[in-house]
Formats: C-alpha cells, structure tokens, sequence
C-alpha cells in the first residue's frame, strides 16, 4: 500500500534537486563549451557552508542557505572570469583546473568534517496526510523550493532577453558578439546564477539526505549523466532525464543495497547513452 | 559632406604576421563604398577590426566623428556600427523571428524595431513566409537574405557586408545587388560591402578601395577603378 505513490514522491523531490544542480554546470558547457567537472565539489562546499552557517554561527538554515548561495554566486562569477573565458577553447585546460580544484575541496571537506555523519537541520518538519499516503514537510519544501527556482529560470530561459542571448551565444558566440550582445557579461551572469542554483541544491540536499566529502561526487556523476542524456542544448531534456535519474535513484534502492543500486542506475543510463550517443533531446533540425 | 565611418593608419597583426597595415578608408554619411581584393587580402581583417573583433595593432578607427579604436563591439553596435560577417554566422537553431529579433537585442524602442521588420519583409518576402523556420534549415541565399535583414535590425547607421555573395548563384547576386541599393536608398543606411565579386560591387557601389596582401593598391570612383589597370590585371585577367 502506498508503494508507487511514495516512489513518486521520492523521485520528484530528487529530480527537483538533480535538475536544480545541474542548470548551472548544463549552462556553462553549453554557452561557454567547458566541462566544469567542479560544479558537484562546489555543491559540496554550499552544504558545508550552510551547515557550518547554522551550526557554528547559529544562524537560521534558510538565511544560512541564502548566504551560501551568495558566496557561491560570487565563486561562479570568478571562475567565469579566470578559468571558463581565458580557458575558452581549450578543454583540456578547464578539465584540469577543475578536476584540480574538485580534488581540494573536497580534501578540505574531509579536514574540516573528518568522517562523521553531519546534517543540516531540516527545513521542515511534521507530516501531511492526503488520505491515501503521507508525505513528510521536508519532502514537500524540498519540492517546492526546487519547482518554484526551476520556473524561474525557465521563464529567465524562455521569456527574457538574457535567455534569448544566451541561446544565441550557445549558438553561435560570434555571430551573438555582433549582434552586440556583451558575452562576458552574459557569461559572467549566468555562471553566477548555476552556481547560486547549485548551492541551494547543496545546502537543501545536506539537511534532506547528509552533509558528507562525497556528496559533491554523487551528484556530480548524476549531473554528467543526465546533461548527456539530454543531449547538447537541450534544457526541456534537462527535465526529463532529470526525473528518469531520479526515478532510478529512488527504485533502485529498494530492490538492491545502496551501492548496487547506484551502479545499476549508472549502467542504466550508460545503456541508454549506447543507443542515442548524442543524447535524446539534443538540437535537431 | 561628412564621413560616417574613417579608417586611418589601420594596422593588424595576428602573433607576429601582417594582416594589413596602413589601410585608410572613408565611408561618406549615406554613401555605397566598397573594399576589394582576392583572397587573403585582408578585408574581412579590417571589417573585423571597424568591429573590434580582432584587435587594432595600430590606427584609429572614427566612427560618426568619434574616436571608437577602444569601444567594445557591443558599444560600436549600439551607435549604429553593424557587419553582416563572412559566414553569415546565424543562429541556426533558432527561427528567422528569433534571429531578427536577437539583431535588435540593444534596442528598446519597440516602434521602431517593428517599423523595420516590416521594412526586412518588404524588402525579403520570403523571410515573412518562413517566420517560424529555423534558420540552419534555409537555403545559403535566404540565409544571406536573413543575415542582412538581421543587420538592419539593429537599424545601423553603416552596414558593413563581408561577401555577401559567397556562394550564391548569379541571379540571386544580381538580386542581392538591388536589395542592398535599396537599403541605401529606402533608410539612408550607409553601406560598406565587401566583395571579390567585381560585378555586384561595381554594380552597387560609387566609391571602391582595392586590397591585395594587406596593402591599399588602388582606391578611386568605380569608372577610375574599372580603368584602372592593377585592378584590371587582377581581375579581368588583362
Ligand atoms: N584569426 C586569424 N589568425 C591568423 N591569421 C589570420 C586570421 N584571420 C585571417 N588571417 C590571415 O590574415 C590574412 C587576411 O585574411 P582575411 O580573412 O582578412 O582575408 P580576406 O580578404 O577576407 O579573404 P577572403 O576573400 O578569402 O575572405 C590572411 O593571410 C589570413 O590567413
Ligand atoms: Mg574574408
């Protein structure tokens, strides 16, 4: 009783904070062509932020939460200026950094936490019953803080003018410079906006599951997997892998241990990238 | 008369080789000037630098009397500098609507960029017809048309041309030689084309500089020009 509805919940709460964490790192590598393979270590480092926020400083977890997406916001403006654009077309260079700097981070998670179980405090508690199944505060603001971040970006994609001109950046990064659309700024906006969405998944997902050095790991495969999945430009895929990952996530677990079901889910997509190597919702024409 | 668009002493490098140095070009206010020179000359270079996508290694580059050798491009495009580029560079994905509109993506007065959207569709029908198209999918010749009307969007003062014929059949150059006289004449736009292909751009211009491996070699009205004869060797073959 109560199975598949739970199941669905679970997976909506995880897609809403897989796809929050990857906007950002699925901007970035569309508009400005880098792999930032930092952006889960950056994730990490919003719920240690966070954490630390509440726990050492006393502050209120959503002021905690706001504060660390600022701090990352500002990360992601510097890391535009100092690795994506003077490393533009070079990728093997923004795959060093970035493996370089997810590597420190993540030390100095361990440094700071050692290896016990932290946690940020939730930011909801108490139970809703709708009848038919019950569903927990956390779960639903979880949701609803991603939902409501998600339509907003949607509606700064689709709707706005900087969404039309990132597009046309993605597109074509000459033929948007002269349209005299400003490029760095652009790039520099965006970038702080994915990595803000990025700490609010980090700092949301630290009190929902832990706070712990491998989180930014987890998610990072997880954000890899479901931008390919969705194919290069595609931000309505974005969606749907994004729910199909956490789908797996939240099945898999039941049937198998922790670990089994997470390569399970991994070889899962892995297959699917085997049949469409491009994605499912890449541009087509 | 008073020049919209002067080019003095211009001179690029790309590492440590010459692209073109010394270059002077007048654009007068509401005039047809154009720059030829076979391949590699260096014109899309000095297009390329009026629009400070690569940089001036020496020169200055006034634009509507103002000094721009410095401006951002962003900044060159908002006072009514504007390239069609080499290459049309469209956005590919996106429908003709989205890319005339990202033309216009500085400007706010709402009038105005419909007043000459309607003006691209007098001007190309067949842009009005395939609105919702995406343009990666056009022909070469309506992806020329589009990457014009694009530039008109921005509602230039000069519209800069790099070869807008590249690639297209004889009767759609013809075809783009009316439509850029059109331009001149319908909106007072003050054009800079770029060409190799002598006919279009004697058939369109008044004025015309000459390149050949980054220098000036011949500048003049298009009969001194057509009489000329470092221009006729390289050209009419004689
Ligand atoms: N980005 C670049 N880096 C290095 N050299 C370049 C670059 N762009 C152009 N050049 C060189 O500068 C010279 C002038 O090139 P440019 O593209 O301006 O010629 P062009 O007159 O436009 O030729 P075409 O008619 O073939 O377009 C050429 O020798 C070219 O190889
Ligand atoms: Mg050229």
């Amino acid at each position: 009783m109560g199975v598949i509805p739970n199941i669905m919940v679970n997976a909506l709460v995880l897609a809403s904070m897989y796809i929050l964490a990857s906007l950002g790192f699925a901007f970035i590598f569309n508009m400005l062509g880098s792999v930032n393979l930092a952006h889960g270590a950056f994730y990490m480092l919003a719920a240690y932020i966070t954490y630390y926020l509440c726990a050492k400083a006393g502050l209120n977890n959503w002021v905690a939460m706001l504060l660390a997406a600022i701090v990352l916001a500002a990360i992601g403006i510097v890391m535009e200026r100092f690795v994506f654009r003077p490393f533009q077309t070079e990728f093997d260079r923004v795959v060093m950094v970035s493996v370089a700097l997810m590597t420190m981070l993540q030390q100095l998670a361990v440094q700071v936490s050692g290896s016990q179980t932290i946690s940020i405090p939730a930011y909801g508690n108490g139970v809703l019953d709708l009848g038919f199944m019950t569903l927990t505060n956390e779960k639903l603001i979880t949701f609803l803080v991603g939902l409501i971040l998600l339509i907003i970006t949607l509606y700064i994609v689709y709707r706005t003018k900087l969404g039309m001109q990132m597009e046309a950046i993605s597109q074509d990064r000459l033929g948007a410079a002269l349209q005299g659309i400003q490029v760095n700024k652009v790039a520099m906006l965006v970038c702080g906006m994915g990595f803000a969405l990025a700490a609010v998944a980090g700092a949301m997902m630290g009190a929902y599951q832990q706070v712990s050095s491998n989180m930014g790991d987890n998610i990072n495969v997880r954000i890899l997997m479901l931008v390919m999945l969705a194919g290069a430009g595609s931000m309505n895929g974005i969606l749907i892998t994004g729910f199909l990952m956490a789908l797996l996530d939240s099945v898999c677990p039941i049937i198998w241990d922790s670990y089994t079901a997470s390569a399970i889910a991994c070889s899962a997509v892995v297959v699917l990238l085997l049949i469409r190597p491009k994605g499912f919702f890449g541009h087509e024409m | 008369m008073s020049n919209i668009l002067e080019v003095r002493g211009l001179k690029v490098m790309y590492g440590k080789s010459i692209a073109i140095h010394d270059i002077n070009i007048s654009v007068p206010e509401g005039g047809i000037v154009t720059l030829i020179g076979s391949n590699g000359a260096g014109k899309s270079t000095t297009l390329n630098a009026c629009l400070g996508t690569v940089p001036a290694t020496e020169g200055k580059i006034l634009f509507a009397g103002e000094d721009i050798t410095h401006a951002s491009t962003a900044e060159r495009v908002r006072r009514g500098l504007v390239l069609a580029p080499e290459g049309r560079h469209l956005f590919p994905y996106l429908s003709v609507q989205k890319n005339l509109l990202l033309g216009a993506t500085q400007r706010s007065d709402k009038e105005g960029i419909q007043r000459d959207m309607e003006f691209c569709f007098e001007l190309f029908p067949i842009l009005k017809d395939r609105l919702k198209q995406k343009a990666g999918t056009m022909s070469g010749g309506q992806q020329q048309m589009l990457a014009i009307a694009r530039g008109i969007m921005a509602n230039p003062k000069l519209l800069c041309l790099d070869e807008p014929s590249l690639g297209l059949a004889p009767a759609v150059i013809d075809d783009i030689g009316n439509k850029i006289r059109e331009i001149n004449q319908s909106k007072g736009t003050s054009i800079l084309l770029v060409e190799q292909n002598v006919h279009l751009a004697f058939g369109a211009a008044s004025y015309c500089y000459t390149l050949q491996v980054g220098e000036m070699v011949a500048e003049g009205s298009v009969e001194e020009i057509r009489n000329n004869d470092v221009v006729k060797k390289a050209y009419f073959g004689g």
